[in-house]
This record gives C-alpha cells, structure tokens and sequence, in this order.
C-alpha cells in the first residue's frame, strides 16, 4: 500500500489509492516499520512531530496543535519521559513505542504493523501488542499488521488472513484460521494447536522431528513456545 | 532544542553578523599592511569624507583583490556546505560530501573538457560542463555502490574515492597535454584556489547558487523524513523518487557550478554541517540555513589562513581545508564505527 500496487487496486474509504496524493493517504493511514534505522541524531519529540509532516505545509513549522497532538501521542506510548534524547540512544523496545506515536500523530483512522515486533524480545513484543490493542479498543483505531508469529497473532487479532505465495489461502477468527492443517498447508511445518490457557485462544506448539520418538514429551511440556 | 521560524531567523542573522565580521578581518589581513582602523574608517566615514587616508593602491587591493577574494570563497563555502548537508542526506550516510564522493573531481573534468574544446567560450557553457560532469559522477558512483535502498556507507565512500582519483588523473592528463593558457593550473583543480577570484565569476555563480539553495531549502523538511527511511518518507506523504531526483540535481548543479570557478576545495560539506548538526540538531529547516551561513566563514577563514599563513607565499585554500579535514573525516569513520 505504501509502495503503491503492481496489479490490483487498493481502495481507502472507497478511494482508490492511485488517484489520492500520498499526503492524504498519510492522514488515513499510519504506519509503524520493522526497524528504524536513524543515521542522524533526533529528538524523539521531533521524530513523533514528524507524524504531522502530512498536515504541514511546505515550508512551515509545528504550531502549538501539533505539539499537543504530539504530546498526547507520547503519553499514550509512554515516551514522553524521553523526549529530549536522542532516537539513537534508546533500546529498541523504547524506539518502536516512539514509532507507534509518531504514527499516532498522524491521527490516522487505520495503522499498519509491518513485523513491528520482528527485533524485540518477548516482555516487548507483548508490551508492544497490549498498547496497540488498547489503542484499538479506547481510540477505536483499526490495525492491520503483518507477523510471522502466529501465537501473538492468536491472542492479538480478531480477524487473521493466512497468506501462502501470494494468495490469500484463509481467512477468519484465529479460531477458524490457526488450525494443525492450515499450518502445515502454508508453513509445511508439523505443528500441534491447542487451547491457550488463558484465552482459550489457538496455541501452537512447535514439534521438533528430532525429538518425536521420545514418547509423548512435546505433549507433556506445558510451557508455551514460539 | 525544537525548531521554529523565529528560531531559524535570529540564528541565521547571527551566522550573518559573524560573517560581516570575519570579512572586515579578513580584508585588513594579507602582505600588503592595510589595517583594520583604515577599513573601518572607509567603512563608517563612506559619505561624509571620501578621503579616509586610502591610496590608490589600498584601494585597488581592497576591491580588486581582497574583496571578490573573499566573495568568492563566501559562495564557494556556503554551497559546498548545503550541498554536503543534501548529500549526506540524501543517501543517509553523514560522511557523504561533494569531495569524498568524486563529484568535485568529476565538475572539475567537466569544466576542463568545456574550456579546451573552446566552448568555454560562451559564460555559461563552464558551469554547464560542469554540472554535467557532476551529475554523470553521481550516476557512476551510485552505479558502482550498488542501488540498494538500505544505506551501505562503506561501498558508497569507497566508490567515491576511486572515482574521485580516477577523475583527478584525467584532470592531470588534460592540463598537462594542453598547455592551454585559458586553463588554471594542474594545483588550482586538485586542491582549488581562490587567489585568481574576479567579480565576473561571482556573477555568474551566484544566480545559479540562490536559486538551488532555495529549491533545497523548500524541501528542507522533507529532507528529514527522507533521514528517517525511506519507506517512512513515503508513508507520511513525501513524493520520495522525485524529491530525491530533483535535489541530486540541484546539489549535482550548485557543487558544478562553484567548482568550475574554484576548483576542487575538498571537506568542506563535511566538516560544517557536522558541527552544525552537533550544535543545532539535525532539523534540515535549521540545519541548512546554519550550514551555508557558517560556511561563507569557515572558507574566509580557511582561505585567509591559506594567504598569509607562510606569507608572501599564498597556499591553495584546499591545502588548509584538507589538514584539517582528513583528520577530522578520519576522527568520524573510527567514532562511527562502534
């Protein structure tokens, strides 16, 4: 959607977004990358006011409506503690949430996830995941990301499309999607799902070959994995 | 800390201020002793006295030498200086500068090539040459590092320096073959030089620096997204291909232009914006007003050190900015390298 569509048509509010100019897009939608690479020292109040640039004329500055919306983003992320330092100083679990303000700055009704999570550890993947799921649920800000890891999207999502080479192979509840022959369909990995314990939600649970003749252990280790 | 109009106003007049006083030095310094009390009586007794104790040749020294001198060396260093910024940008690696990446070598070739082929001629035709020559060097060296959009600093600086040197061995066949007298001097294209500075060259370069500088500064915030990523440039509303094509041009087109009547003056797009960016942030809508201002004095100063350092002996203005600035590219490759 960023990069525009090779075949098809992508439509926003019944909009197609090849007849939109990219800022108005940018008002619609926000996005929150894999990774950041920031070369150059900035602010992470300046790289959250950023998220304004689409409501910026050419050559002006932030007025006093930007840096309230900015700062409403921070405190809804958490960062607003470290607004003076810089971007590149801060661990990666710190810098996704400042992305995630920078996205909300944009005030946009619909935010992308491309594998935000994909560099993070567990404690900030869920961490990452409860604060976009509150946001889904008091802002009323529709998410749409993309993941590899289908237990976060179990207990995260409530609508999941399996994408396999291309084409959409389902789509549904986490119910009706992560199931032991979906998986094995679009991954050709051997996987066991059951309920999660705190959910009910699918889990999956990885099933090692090298391991299988030792009886039922992959059944009986109760600890979740990824 | 966070940039706004008045902010980028009062900075840039204060940068101005420095700049008046580092000319006025700089006029009163040099072999011939003119004084800095005379100058300011010139300066201040202008309408009511028109004597001032000034001979003909203070004056001829002052205006036909010293001042389009130091003219001159303001221009050169302020677009030198933007241009780094735009370049260090644009491929997200802040040891980029027109020098290091070849371009200056490859303006240089291009106007060398425009003077011996007798199209030198015509007053535009040197700047346009060069521009040329910059431009297929941006090409070359984006070509040989690979177009990948994830930045690879090594590559791209590597790949600047081996064409920068193969330009400069082109440069040294053309003067030393030709041995023509329209020409500079093999120094005056490898190490650049601003002793031969005349009013007609600022003339012709300075409509050409205003109106890039402008078309830079316009996309001065779209700049700082384009730092941030690609992908996100795009995503918060920034056309990127064009922005990144026009502006490789309009840098491509400034640098061309000013090496064509100073030479090759290298580090100087590296050195200031850096010390900008340590003092005033990386906000592009500061961080190129303040680095072309700063520029103008930081290449007086240089320059002014390159006359009378070892005086009456005047040095290439590129000697003094390469001292200084080899080591301090050097201070930053080992820094960034953590």
């Amino acid at each position: 959607m960023i990069h525009g569509s090779k075949e098809g048509d992508v439509f926003i509010n019944g909009a197609n977004i090849k007849e939109i100019k990219r800022r108005e897009i940018a008002r619609i939608l926000g996005m929150v990358p894999q990774e950041a690479s920031i070369v150059f020292p900035f602010s992470v109040l300046e790289v959250v006011l950023m998220g304004r640039s689409p409501y910026l004329g050419r050559l002006s500055f932030e007025g006093e409506k930007d840096y309230a919306i900015a700062r409403d983003a921070m405190e809804m992320t958490d960062t607003l503690s470290f607004a003076t330092r810089s971007i590149n100083e801060l661990s990666g679990g710190e810098r996704q949430r400042v992305l995630i303000a920078r996205a909300l700055a944009q005030q946009p009704q619909v935010i992308l996830l491309d594998e935000s999570t994909a560099y993070l550890d567990i404690k900030h993947q869920i961490a990452f995941f409860d604060l976009i799921k509150t946001l889904n649920q008091k802002e009323g800000l529709t998410v749409m990301a993309v993941t590899h890891d289908v237990n976060l999207a179990s207990i995260f999502c409530d609508r999941i499309m399996l994408l396999s080479k291309g084409t959409v192979h389902c789509i549904g509840t986490p119910e009706e999607v992560i199931t032991e022959s979906n998986i094995k369909e679009v991954y050709e990995a051997d996987v066991l799902v059951d309920a999660n314990p705190q959910t009910g939600l699918p889990r999956v649970t990885l099933i090692a070959s090298s391991l299988s003749d030792k009886g039922s252990r992959s059944k009986a280790d109760a600890a979740p994995q990824l | 800390m966070v940039v706004n109009l008045r902010k980028v106003v009062l900075i840039s007049l204060a940068f101005v201020f420095v700049f008046v006083i580092v000319a006025i030095l700089s006029i009163s310094l040099g072999t011939a002793d003119i004084g800095l009390i005379k100058i300011l009586r010139g300066i201040f007794g202008w309408a009511s006295d028109p004597v001032h104790g000034w001979t003909d040749t203070d004056r001829v020294i002052v205006f036909q030498v010293r001042l389009p001198r130091i003219i001159l060396a303001g221009i050169v260093g302020a677009t030198l200086s933007v241009a780094g910024v735009v370049f260090q940008a644009l491929f997200r690696n802040p040891l980029a500068d027109p020098y290091i990446l070849g371009i200056s070598s490859g303006s240089a070739v291009g106007a060398i090539l425009a003077i011996i082929s007798g199209a030198g001629l015509s007053f535009l035709s040197i700047p346009a040459a060069s521009f040329c020559g910059a431009l297929l060097t941006i090409m070359l060296v984006l070509g040989i590092a690979g177009t990948g959009y994830r930045f690879q600093t090594n590559t791209l600086l590597l790949a600047g320096v081996i064409v920068g040197s193969f330009f400069s061995a082109i440069i040294m066949f053309l003067v030393s073959i030709t041995q023509d007298e329209r020409l500079h001097s093999i120094i005056f294209w490898l190490m650049g030089d601003l002793s031969l500075s005349k009013y007609s060259e600022i003339i012709i370069v300075t409509p050409f620096v205003i109106v890039g500088c402008l078309i830079i500064y316009l996309h001065a915030h779209h700049l700082n997204l384009i730092v941030t990523g690609e992908e996100t440039a795009l995503q918060l509303g920034v056309e990127v291909e064009r922005v990144k094509r026009l502006l490789l041009i309009t840098a491509s087109l400034i640098t061309g232009v000013v090496v064509s009547v100073s030479g090759v003056i290298g580090f100087v797009g590296l050195i200031v914006p850096h010390m900008m960016r340590m003092v005033f942030g990386s906000d592009h809508r500061l961080l190129l007003p303040v680095s072309g201002l700063f520029g103008l004095s930081f290449l007086v100063v240089a320059d002014t050190i390159a006359r009378i350092v070892i005086a009456p002996v005047e040095l290439p203005v590129g000697v003094i900015t390469a001292i200084f600035g080899a080591p301090f590219f050097i201070y930053l490759l080992r820094r960034k390298g953590a």
